[in-house]
């Protein structure tokens, strides 16, 4: 199991579950005490870092290869590219799954709250991040027959 | 991500060089042993320029590790 295997499996069973749920936070601060700077500046900076993650990533394993041995090469990139367009689709499927659960469940004046699109980001982010996760340890799977020598 | 018509001789080539482990082999073609692994058991392609370089560490070219087999041929 390489870095990057490593970093994902901590990805799919601490950061997921503390993102869906403390990603809701500065939205349940908001929908208490009213829309502060303060809420309203950490939501835009935890969905910021949460939705980019993948980004920074990225450029972070590019910056540590270059000091320390190669702890990510062209094939773990591959496989993160791919997990990432995986997830990208899927997130696309939720986006729609959660416009349509919205128009239905509506009341009959169609109003909603304002509450429901920043909890679809933020879920929305956890869903990309998990399938990401997902996706990307099925990849390593299927070449995990480990030789010796 | 593997290719079923590239064969490699590459773990013929590292015995033939002093038992050359994976990981030696890595260090020098600048990956992860998990990448020498896999090309060596035919699951991940590698990119032209990493063939190149292993081609380079064995110092023999690259049609000497890789082999592609045309399927029409």
């Amino acid at each position: 199991m390489n870095k990057f295997q490593r970093e994902t499996w901590i990805t799919l069973l601490l950061v997921v579950p503390a993102w869906a749920i403390c990603g809701q936070l500065p939205i349940l601060l908001i929908y208490l005490e009213g829309p502060k700077f303060l809420h309203l500046f950490s939501f835009a900076c935890a969905t910021m870092i949460g939705g980019l993650s993948w980004l920074l990533l990225l450029f972070f394993n590019r910056k540590l290869k270059r000091k320390t041995k190669i702890e990510f090469d062209e094939r773990d990139k591959s496989i993160l590219i791919r997990s990432t367009l995986a997830a990208y689709v899927v997130l696309w499927i939720y986006f729609i799954a959660a416009c349509i659960y919205v128009w239905l469940t509506a009341p009959p004046d169609h109003s909603i709250s304002v509450n429901v699109m920043p909890i679809v980001i933020v879920e929305g982010i956890a869903v990309f991040i998990f399938v990401q996760s997902v996706t990307t340890l099925i990849q390593y799977g299927r070449e995990s027959k480990d030789g010796k020598q | 991500m593997g290719n079923n018509n590239l064969s490699n001789q590459i773990r013929r080539l590292r015995f033939e060089n002093d038992q050359m482990t994976q990981q030696e082999l890595a260090d020098k073609a600048g990956v992860t042993r998990q990448t020498i692994i896999a090309i060596e058991s035919g699951k991940y392609a590698p990119s032209l320029p990493l063939a190149f370089k292993i081609a380079q560490t064995f110092g023999i070219s690259i049609e000497d590790v890789f082999q592609y087999e045309n399927e029409q041929s």
